[in-house]
Parts: structure tokens; sequence; C-alpha cells
């Protein structure tokens, strides 16, 4: 695709976006609202030693959102409501991004099945789809769901396709093909996958202990080019959250993942595992403290029984430390509190302070691949990649106005025997500032 | 029902309001009962007496009269008209002196007094300014801004 044909795509997405908000801005004068969001991020990110090489980004992204409720005739207490939102993203490697972040159709309606009240809910357009752990799948997606509420228990099922996300949106990376897809300016579209999921919700099930159970799969859309590699997935997750006492909770999330691999006519089918457990712990008495302590296991290549969890959408192991979220395992300490709260509503009662450490550990032994993967040219025999460090402080000044501001760092492990790394690896630093405001 | 909701709502309102409005305003909680969607008489009585701002046996009449002597009233609305959320939002932010962000201070209006209130979490649900207020929402949003008023959170 050359420089003309893209730029001309561009232009008619854009229009077609305006139109489509311009409508709704119109329809929302009736039952609605609309805004503008700008969000402005300065980051900067160093290796120690290194301080002349210092990457440093800026990007300011902006969004126009409606809101509107459109009527239901006939329909005593339901309600149809259409959300858009179009975003511009300006980075310093690209100088604009427009993006249509949300384009939601919803309808809810009261319902009767066997006699009891409840409610239907239908949604169709561009909306965030997610498994009930959030792990495997949480990404914006085109297609439809439907479930059905009731205070006892619910039921969800969606499909979707993530073949019309922008690229430079997009986080589908799960082949290698994917991720080199990620750097390719040519590409318009990111890696489309057709994606089905089902959750089935039991808000109580012992007491306040609920229960979620989902199955998502999804297909690999892409037309594979030579040696590329396809695949297909199910993932069966089960979440169970409650209170243990007082003013502390768990949450125990558990994805079996089944994946079909194809490269050109040879297939491997494999099992991979993620596990997650955390206790958060809320005192609003004492400056609206919280402290959260988790433990995530994400398998790697182990044996024939047990290989590396890909979940759909990837995430991010760390905020300085990056690597995705397979063949991991991460242990996180946080606390954050609110050291003004007690002085009533002003600005400074919003300031938020908090301090996290986390740990990241290989989960199974180093192996070439791997070194290479990391580019390590002389790595250690450990399992430790090392501990994050993050520090933050935000407050929201006004209803309209947040700023924040966080800077931390990766210390890798540099005992040969422990570390990943090896023992010439370095420090990295990270450090972030950030204003929101809106009108 | 809803009616034990909102009544214990008023309840509170006037409880809070430190006022003896209970017995005698049953015919009121009746009316207001019975509207579907919030007045700007009812609203305007409703707000100014839980703030002490006229006295317990004034009407809607004379709470809307009130607000206009001050410069507080909404143009075009009449007694029997239904105010939206928004509207509903800036007569709570002006009636009890609520200071808001940065564009409530530019431009001060239903707009960001909705947002305000709803970042305050006195709006609960959806927020849009132009939505139509029911009674019984319009009391509850009444009742958490006494209950902020009271602790001082205002």
């Amino acid at each position: 695709m050359n420089l003309h044909s893209t730029r001309r795509l561009s232009w008619c997405w854009l229009l077609t976006a305006v139109f489509l908000i311009a409508g709704t801005l119109q329809l929302s004068a009736a039952e609605g609202d609309w805004g503008v969001t700008v969000d402005l991020e300065a980051t900067g990110r160093v290796e120690e030693d290194e301080w002349s090489d210092a990457e440093t980004t800026f990007s300011l992204n902006t969004a126009l959102w409606t809101r509107t409720l459109l009527p239901t005739p006939d329909r005593p207490g339901a309600t149809l409501e259409l959300a858009t939102q179009l975003g511009y993203l300006y980075t310093d490697d690209r100088p604009y991004l427009f993006d249509v972040d949300l384009f939601r159709l919803r309808g809810v309606y009261p319902t009767l099945i066997a006699g009891r009240a409840g409610l239907l809910e239908q949604t169709f357009g561009r909306y965030r789809f997610s498994d009930p752990s959030g792990r495997v799948l949480s990404h914006l997606a085109d297609g439809f769901g439907m479930g059905v509420r009731y205070p006892s228990w619910n039921l969800n099922f969606g499909f979707s396709t993530t073949a019309f996300q922008l690229n430079p949106s997009s986080s589908i990376r799960m082949t290698d093909a994917d991720v080199a897809d990620a750097d390719d300016s040519d590409l318009r579209f990111g890696p489309g996958r057709g994606i089905g999921m089902i959750e089935l919700g039991i808000p109580e099930l012992l007491g306040a202990h609920g229960l979620r159970v989902g199955l998502t799969a999804q297909t690999d859309l892409r037309s594979p080019e030579l040696d590329d590699e396809t695949i297909d997935s199910v993932y069966y997750t089960l979440v169970l959250a409650g209170p243990v006492v007082g003013a502390l909770y768990y949450d125990l999330n558990a994805t079996l993942m089944q994946a079909r691999s194809t490269v050109g006519t040879e297939e491997e089918d494999t099992l991979g595992v993620q596990a997650g457990a955390r206790l958060r712990y809320f005192a609003e008495q004492f400056l609206s403290s919280r402290a959260v302590l988790s433990v995530l296991y994400a398998s790697g290549d182990k044996d024939d029984n047990i290989s590396r969890f890909r979940p759909i959408s990837r995430g991010s192991a760390g905020t300085v430390f990056t690597e995705k979220i397979e063949d991991l395992v991460v242990t996180e300490l946080g606390f954050s509190l609110r050291p003004f709260s007690a002085m009533g509503n002003g600005a400074a009662a919003g300031i938020q302070t908090g301090v996290n450490w986390k740990s990241f550990f290989k989960a199974t032994e180093l192996t070439a691949d791997d070194t290479a993967n990391l580019g390590v040219l002389e790595p250690g025999e450990g399992q430790w990649y090392g501990n994050e460090i993050m520090l933050s402080i935000s407050a929201r000044i006004f209803a309209d106005l947040g700023i924040g501001l966080s800077g931390g760092v990766f210390l890798p492990i540099t005992s040969e025997d422990l570390g990943v790394f090896g023992k010439d690896a370095e420090a990295e630093y990270f450090g972030r500032f950030e204003i929101s405001t809106g009108f | 029902m809803k009616s034990r909701g909102v009544l214990t709502v008023l309840g509170c309102i006037f409880l809070l309001a430190g006022t003896n409005l209970w017995a005698q305003s049953n015919e009121f909680i009746d009316a207001v009962l019975a509207e579907e969607q919030m007045s700007y008489g009812s609203a305007a009585y409703l707000l100014l007496a839980s703030a002490g701002r006229i006295s317990a046996d004034a009407g809607p009449r004379e709470a809307i009269e009130y607000l206009e002597s001050q410069g507080l009233g909404l143009a075009d609305k009449i007694q029997d008209s239904t105010i939206s959320l928004g509207e509903y939002s800036f007569l709570v932010m002006q009636v009890y002196g609520i200071p808001g962000g940065l564009m409530y201070r530019v431009l001060p209006g239903p707009r960001y007094a909705t947002r305000e209130l709803a970042h305050r979490g006195i709006i609960q649900g959806r927020s849009y300014n132009t939505i139509r207020l029911s009674s019984e929402r319009g009391m509850r949003i009444l009742g958490r801004v006494l209950q902020l008023d009271e602790r001082g959170l205002l």
C-alpha cells in the first residue's frame, strides 16, 4: 500500500467517524451528553551509565465522546444507549492517529424467565471484550454480545473480531508474525482474530464469595505466508473472589489454554496454564490506605505436558520491565494512601501516593532461544529477572483536572547463579508525567 | 416499593436540616411522589428548605421567588416545568455553594455542575446533564448532599 492510498484511507476513516459522531452529537441534544478529554504524557526511559541515550517520548491523546439515550417505545423500564468516542493520538514517531475508540449500542430490557424478573442486555458495535480474569483478553473488538442478569446468576456470550483494529492500536500479538507486524507501517489493520466467549457468573455462590467461569475461543484469521505460524486456542477460566475478614479481600483466577499452532502443513497441540492470587486490604480510616499482595504464574515451554501460555491480547508484566506475561512468575506488593484525606474535600485531600514492588522470575529454565530473544550475550544460570520499584504521586485537583508523576527503576539480578541477565546487566530507570483534563 | 425509600430519604432531609417539617410535609411528599419527573417548584422547595434558606411553611412558589430574587433561578421555567438532571445539579451547586472544577468556574451551568456532582459521588449511575430526572432520584441526590454537608465534605 503506497503513501497516497494510506493517506486517502486515513481521511475516509476519519470522515466516516466524524460523520457518525456528529450524528450522535445531534441526537445527544435530546437526552445524553458529550465532551472532550485531553491527556498529555511525557515519559523518559534510560539505562544506567547510558544517560546520554535517554529515550524520551511525548504523547497527546484527545477524544470526543458522546452518550445518547435513544427512545424505546412500548418498553417500560428499557434503555437503549449509543456511546461513541473518536480518539486522536499524537506521538513523537506518529504525528496523528485517528481511531474510533468506542461505538457501542446497548439495550437493557426488563424480562421475565420462568416467572423471575431479570434484565436482558444486548450490545452491538466496537467496545472492549474481556474474559472473566481480564488476563486472556482485554481488547477493543467489533462484534455483539448478549446477556441475561438475575440477582443470583448471570450469563453472557459474545462474538467479535479484531480484524478492523488499526495496527498501531492493536495489542493482539500472539505469534512471531503478529509481533513482526507491529512495526510494519504499511499495514493498516492489526492481526485479525475471530473471538467467541461465554461466561457464567454467580455473584453470591457462598455468602459474599462470587464465582465466574468462562470459555473464550479465538481463531486466527490471518492469511499466513510461508513459514508463518497461525494459532487457534481455547481458554477455560475460573475466577473466585470475596472477603477474607473485615476489609481484607481475595481473588483467585486460573486459566487452562488449549492451542493448536500451524506452520505450513505441520500442526502442534499444546496446553498452557495461567493462575493468580491476590489479597487486597482497604483501610479508609487510616488515610484511605490500600495494600495489595499478589502472585501470578504463566507457564512456559516446560515439557510435553505444559507449554507456553499465550494470551490473546498482550499485557505487560511491569512498568519498567515490559516483558509479556508468558513463561513468567510475578510477585507484587503495593501500598498507597491519601496523606491529606482528613482535610475534607479540597484539592489536597485528593493527593494519592503509592509505592509498588514487583519481582519477576522466569517460569522455566533459560534456553538458547530465550537468550537470543532477550538479547543477552552472557546470561546467568538462574531464573530471576529482577525487581521493579515504582513510586507515584497523583492528584485530582478539580473534577476536570488531574496530574500524576511516577518514577521507578528495574534492578536486574546480577548474580550469575540466580539471575537471568548475567553479571553485566544494568539498572533501567523510568519516569512519567501526566496531565488529564476535559470539557 | 419506591415510596418507602423516598420517605426514608425525605425523613433524613428534614431531620438533618433541623426543621420540624415532617408532619406538615406529608402532603408535599405525596405531591412530589406523584410527580414522575421532578418539577422546578418541587426541586426549588426541597433544596431551599433542606438548606434552611426559606421558612418551614413556605411552598414551591415562594421557593422559586426566592431563587429569582437571588439571581439563581432557571430561565424559561415555571413552577410545574420538569427539570433535567443538569438543571437540578446546577441548583444544588448554587444553593449549597459547592465549588466547581475548572470549566465550571469559566462556564457555570448544568453541564459542568452535573460532572462536579458525579465526581463527588453525589450523582450515581448515568450522569448526562440533559437526562430526565425522576423525583425519587432527585431526593436521593439531595440525601447524599446533606450527608456530605453534615460531614463538612462539600
